[in-house]
């Protein structure tokens, strides 16, 4: 029996739950992704992203719920005969073997001949730009040259999905940058659907197609990083990402596009057409750092108010400064020059907040 | 906490495999070995237990249940062995404990890796190569003839061969340290290595000298292993009979040459009795040794 | 500087016990090469006692029983003990499972010697190869449990679930990554298991019925005195034991090499 909608999903959960001990590691999760795309799953630590990737591996039996891969059920199939590969956080390259023979490992067990097989490894290490380490032993290797051998044996084996672990973890800064746009192109290039799991958000942002946002257990959103990152829909996902300023107040509908919310004597004015307001309910205004304005910039705009600065961090490509405004709350704003002075106008157009849960 | 376990639905191509319950049947492969270990070890010692309870009957053994044996154990003449063994055990532990300390320190603090590993298997040598043969050998060596003697006289020390290095309490002593030592060491040393090295800079952060550290962090830290050390070697001492068989003669029996006699005698339900014993008074050291010194701890490097 | 002195004198130290272990052992051998037979050493070193053992039939036999029991420990050692070493790490009670299976090493020999033999007669077993042969698999397997689980514990678990993850199956995860990495471990394990069946006396000595093995035939020439083929029996045995040793802790060293990254 296949499920529905089996050509246009290469990964699909359904309400998928994994419970350790007493605790649940993944709760009711429902995900689906789509065929050559690049999915990051996105989470601090312990939010169950790992256990998520191992389940889909085959490595962790779910407690309850069904995994679909191309449209099969394999909730219950063994790693060996998933049609999934994955890269691991540490390589996991076999030490006993050179470059060239863990690349072929994969063809290896499957039976498929050996001269059959040379052709392949040496069409993909050319891929992966290792070509002329072939017979080299991996210990020898480079921590990013180690991770494309580890790309080059999964990918070789024409997996529907390959999982990454927060396999670009161990690199340091330079590498990192690199290998991201590396692996964008791999993937690319080589159009199988990849499902990456990390805990650092710029990375994220920066490879998917998609992101879906994990937070102790629970799937909190699922977008394109402009969706998540301009349309948070929870508190969570907001501060998570890019950090947030968050302000609490009543709201009102002013009309079908505009919200008016009160904090204290202050009336702010929030652009949003989707969220359902009650009236006189609280209701949470997000507002990003870099869309805030300080002195001169801040005239004009339509949500404007005194503030005091409190702390300043130069940042490189701007400066963050701790506002404290006059209704109380305190904000980060980040501006591309500095702000002379402790006092300061501060403002924020209504098409820049949203509201979140 | 309800859970659902979802059923089978149907595939085509991708079989089933039953063995995917991760993680619950792989630990089957530990059955052969308990099997093992059960029918060989622990029966034994429980029919054992049972028959030390039994009497003579011809070769055999057998009901009614009674107490005599362990009475007899008790008498009088029995006795004296007993108490020799004791004294023997809690001596030869004592100074094995002040020799291993400083080794198994050594070997947790100061040794590098190679080392460790060459002399590691070094102090191996005593469990692997018969006792009975280095027993052998120091009778040999502690002899008139012997090369200690030998020395001895060649550097004037002494004009006439030492007669108390054999056939005395001195010589089973060395003897059964040259078997148990090891016991000695690795329990301790085991215990010093479990011990987080951040602990002495916190000592040493918050103050403590030398010695503090030593006698308030690391002294307590490693008494789970000084007492396993001590029970070890306090329970083979007992089960010892080699040692003062071949060193020391007819004379200085010890428990372990008590039961080879009673064995010899066919008086089974006897060697029963002794043998339950000296098994029960492991169990109550072992059980002591956890309830006040966990010494279970000894084993988490293994616990991955 | 101070720590400098403290290095020293322990280094000398342990050097010292570890002399002290040893020197039984080397002492042995030097009497087995004396002329005189008398257990001196004298500076003329001759292999006429070595030549003479080959000439004792009794000898001979328990050369062979003891060679026998020896690969059959051996096989069935490791052979048990690895597929234990595998599973443990899956164990739930741990710590309670290796002080079960550690514990017959500290039961004294005596004990065990004789809870064998009243066991085997009781089943009707006649002391014979096979007595011997689970008395020693009792002895040994639980030092090769401890050696494998240190060999494994150096395999990092992420290599066997990328094989599988790559498509092989359980076997093949065993014979292509498992296996070539944990082999100097295996190697190590059965020279050990070898050494500690063949130089196994106490227990041996209990359950053999009339046959006899080296160490127990050695045994046999204590009570009636001392004859020069027997040191070199003793010093053959130790000898090969040492030899043995140290191919064991080489292979434990090297296998650790070969498993990192």
């Amino acid at each position: 029996m296949h499920n529905k909608n089996s050509d246009l999903f290469d990964v699909r959960l359904d309400n998928v739950s994994k419970i350790f001990g007493k605790q649940y590691a993944v709760r009711d999760l429902t995900l689906s992704i789509y065929k050559g795309e690049f999915f990051t799953l996105l989470g601090p630590s312990g939010s169950g992203k790992s256990t998520v990737l191992r389940m889909i591996a085959g490595f962790e039996e779910p407690t309850s719920g069904v995994i679909y891969l191309g449209g099969e059920d394999v909730t219950h199939v063994s790693p060996n005969r998933r049609p999934t590969s994955t890269v691991f956080q540490n390589y996991a390259l076999f030490p006993h073997m050179n470059v060239a023979k863990n690349v072929e490992f994969g063809l290896m067990v499957r039976g498929i001949p050996k001269s059959q097989r040379s052709k392949q490894v040496s069409e993909m290490l050319e891929v992966v730009q290792l070509g002329d380490k072939a017979e080299r032993n991996v210990r020898t290797l480079s921590g990013g040259e180690q991770q494309r051998v580890a790309l080059a044996r999964s990918i070789i084996t024409q997996p529907t999905v390959l999982l990454l672990d927060e396999s670009l973890g161990a690199l340091d800064e330079k590498l990192r940058k690199e290998m991201q746009s590396e692996l964008k192109r791999l993937q690319r290039e080589v159009g199988i659907t990849f499902l990456y799991v990390t805990h650092v958000q710029e990375e994220a942002l920066s490879m998917s197609d998609r992101i879906g946002i994990l937070a102790a257990g629970r799937l909190e959103q699922v977008g394109t990083p402009e969706d998540i990152y301009y349309r948070p829909r929870t508190r969570f996902v907001a501060d998570f990402i890019g950090g947030a300023n968050l302000l609490t107040g009543i709201g009102r509908r002013v009309d079908d596009h505009r919200v008016e919310v009160r904090i204290g004597e202050m009336k702010l004015h929030v652009d949003q057409a989707s969220a359902t307001i009650h009236e006189g309910n609280e209701v949470v205004i997000c507002i990003r750092p870099e869309k805030i304005s300080l002195g001169p910039a801040a005239v004009g705009m339509e949500n404007q108010m005194a503030g005091s600065i409190e702390a300043e961090l130069f940042k490189g490509v701007a400066y963050q400064y701790q506002v404290r405004l006059s209704i109380g709350h305190q904000i980060r704003a980040q501006v591309p020059a500095r702000i002379e002075g402790s006092e300061v106008l501060v403002g924020w157009n209504s098409s820049d907040a949203i509201i979140v849960e | 906490m309800p859970v659902k376990l979802q059923s089978f639905s149907h595939s085509g191509a991708i079989l089933r495999n039953a063995r995917v319950s991760i993680g619950r049947r792989r630990d089957l492969g530990v059955l052969p070995a308990s099997l093992f270990m059960a029918l060989f070890a622990v029966i034994p010692l429980l029919l054992v237990f049972l028959w030390s309870f039994y009497q003579r009957h011809g070769l055999w053994m057998a009901p009614p249940i009674t107490l005599e044996n362990y009475e007899v154990i008790t008498s009088t003449d029995r006795l004296p062995v007993i108490l020799r063994t004791i004294r023997v055990a809690v001596v030869t532990t004592g100074i094995a404990l002040v020799i291993a300390f400083p080794a198994a320190y050594f070997f947790a603090y100061v040794a590098n890796l190679r080392a460790k590993v060459i002399l590691l298997a070094a102090f191996t040598v005593p469990f692997i190569v018969s006792p009975l043969i280095r027993l052998f050998a120091l009778r040999a060596m502690l002899g008139r003839t012997g090369i200690v003697n030998l020395i001895a006289m060649g550097l004037g020390i002494t004009r006439e061969p030492i007669g108390w290095l054999l056939f005395t309490d001195f010589s089973i002593y060395l003897g059964l340290l040259a078997s148990y030592l090891p016991f000695s060491l690795f329990p301790i040393w085991l215990a010093l290595e479990g011990i987080d090295r951040r602990l002495f800079e916190a000592s040493a952060d918050l103050g403590g000298k030398q010695w503090h550290t030593f006698v308030y962090v690391l002294f307590p830290l490693a008494l789970p292993g000084i007492f396993t050390a001590s029970m070890f070697m306090f329970v083979s001492i007992m089960g010892e009979m080699a040692a003062s068989l071949i060193l020391a003669g007819a004379g200085k029996v010890l428990i372990g040459n008590m039961l080879l006699n009673v064995i010899d005698t066919a008086n089974f339900p006897l060697a029963s009795a002794i043998s339950s014993l000296v098994i029960l008074f492991m169990v109550f050291l072992i059980a002591a040794g956890e309830v006040f010194f966990r010494i279970s701890s000894l084993f988490t490097p293994f616990n991955r | 500087m101070r720590y400098r002195w403290t290095r020293l004198i322990l280094w000398v130290y342990t050097l010292a016990i570890l002399t002290y272990l040893l020197l039984p052992s080397f002492y042995i051998i030097g009497i087995s090469l004396d002329s005189s037979g008398l257990g001196l050493i004298s500076t003329t070193p001759t292999l006429k006692w070595y030549a003479r053992l080959f000439n004792n039939q009794f000898l001979l036999d328990a050369g062979k029983l003891s060679l026998t029991v020896g690969l059959a420990t051996m096989a069935s050692t490791v052979v048990i003990g690895l597929v234990t070493a595998r599973a443990y790490r899956y164990l739930r009670r741990k710590s309670l499972f290796i002080i079960f299976m550690v514990l017959p090493i500290f039961v004294p020999g005596i004990v065990i010697g004789f809870d064998l033999i009243v066991y085997f007669k009781f089943l009707r077993i006649s002391g014979g190869w096979l007595a011997i042969w689970l008395a020693h698999m009792l002895w040994v397997l639980p030092f090769i449990f401890i050696y494998l689980l240190t060999t494994l514990s150096s395999l990092d678990p992420n290599l066997i679930d990328a094989a599988r993850d790559l498509g092989a199956k359980e076997w093949q995860a065993f014979r292509y990554v498992e296996l070539p990495l944990i082999s100097n471990g295996v190697v190590g394990a059965s020279v050990l298991s070898f050494t500690l069946s063949l130089n196994e006396f106490i227990r041996t000595f209990f359950v053999q019925g009339i046959n006899m093995t080296l160490t127990t035939y050695i045994f046999g020439f204590i009570r009636t005195g001392t004859e020069p083929t027997i040191f070199a029996m003793s010093g053959l045995i130790t000898l090969l034991s040492l030899m043995m040793l140290a191919l064991a802790a080489l292979l434990a060293f090297t296998g650790k090499r070969k498993m990192s990254i």
